[in-house]
């Protein structure tokens, strides 16, 4: 696994944009929800969360939509990579990032799938992760909810 | 799958970009390759493919990034969301099924980029499965322009 002292990096598919986090992040998880979707063009997004103060971004200028109240999510101008998602959870401010913008995604799990009501409805992924409605406090279900897309052919 | 009243249609996640498309489908394939990753922001892309004039811009403009020696990847401005693929010199244009106004509208029918599959992602399909080599007929390193 990677050495815990060194700073976790990561940027955009350009390299115009790079960010470095200090320390062990929050939480990994999935998200569903349909904002995400629409963001990346993606099924389903997967996040790694830092505390906004482990993290720093190191080269480059990230422009930021504010795609709800409270909400912004932080991409690069110029290449157009997805990188952050920023807000609050349990009332501390976070600083999301996509985990394929990690230069070193592998070395993040997740442990959960947020969202998860609001999934494709024949999308899901086989693990037997806990499930949640939004993010509430409680999993509704672990394990996927769906074995594959109906049979196309 | 029902068939679905054309025309299809999408675009970004502010409203600033829309497109719709003038025909079904040709591929809907996921894909795993690691610029497909990092410029999605996801651990697989999903896309689906039309023909180079399927693909019409309806309202704002894409702005494209020429991501490879042979593609170039289009979103929005202002919003940052991922939205379509074509080539540099070919005959496809795919977007991404996430910024399709229905996304569950057409169902994968392949996995590509399978080289550089995170470890840890399983989906529990039996649709064929092939590399990016495979698929389009070359590699790739990321970084582009």
């Amino acid at each position: 696994m990677s050495d815990k002292a060194m700073p976790i990096t990561g940027g955009c598919l350009c390299g115009a944009v790079r960010y470095e986090a200090s320390g062990e992040p929050i939480v990994t998880g999935h998200c569903h929800c349909a904002d995400c979707r629409r963001n990346s063009g993606a099924p389903v997004v997967t996040f790694v969360m830092f505390e906004a103060g482990q993290v720093r971004f190191t080269k480059g200028e990230r422009k930021v939509y504010a795609s709800s109240p409270g909400v912004g999510r932080a991409f690069c101008g110029h290449c157009g990579t997805p990188l952050t998602w920023e807000g609050e959870y349990e009332d501390r401010p976070i600083i999301e990032f996509h985990i394929s913008t990690l230069d070193d995604p592998d070395a993040f799990v997740p442990d959960r799938h947020w969202y998860h009501n609001r999934r494709i409805a024949w999308f899901d992924v086989a693990d037997g992760l806990p499930r949640y409605h939004g993010v509430a406090d409680e999993p509704y279900r672990h394990g996927p909810a769906t074995k594959g897309p109906p049979d196309t052919t | 799958m029902s068939d679905k009243t054309m025309p299809i249609t999408g675009g970004c996640l502010c409203g600033a970009v829309r497109y719709e498309a003038s025909e079904r489908p040709k591929k809907v394939p996921y894909c795993h390759c690691k610029m497909c990753q990092r410029w999605s922001g996801s651990v697989l892309a999903s896309w689906a493919d039309f023909g180079r004039d399927g693909i019409r811009c309806t309202k704002g403009e894409i702005t494209y990034y020429r991501s490879s020696d042979y593609t170039e990847r289009g979103f929005c401005a202002e919003c940052g969301s991922s939205l379509v693929q074509r080539p540099l010199d070919g005959d496809w244009f795919a977007v991404a099924t996430g910024s399709l106004d229905d996304s569950e509208a057409f169902l994968p029918d392949e996995h590509c980029g399978i080289e550089s599959q995170v470890s840890w992602l399983n989906i529990d399909d039996r649709l064929p499965r092939k590399s990016t080599q495979e698929h389009m007929g070359y590699t790739v390193e990321e970084g582009g322009e």
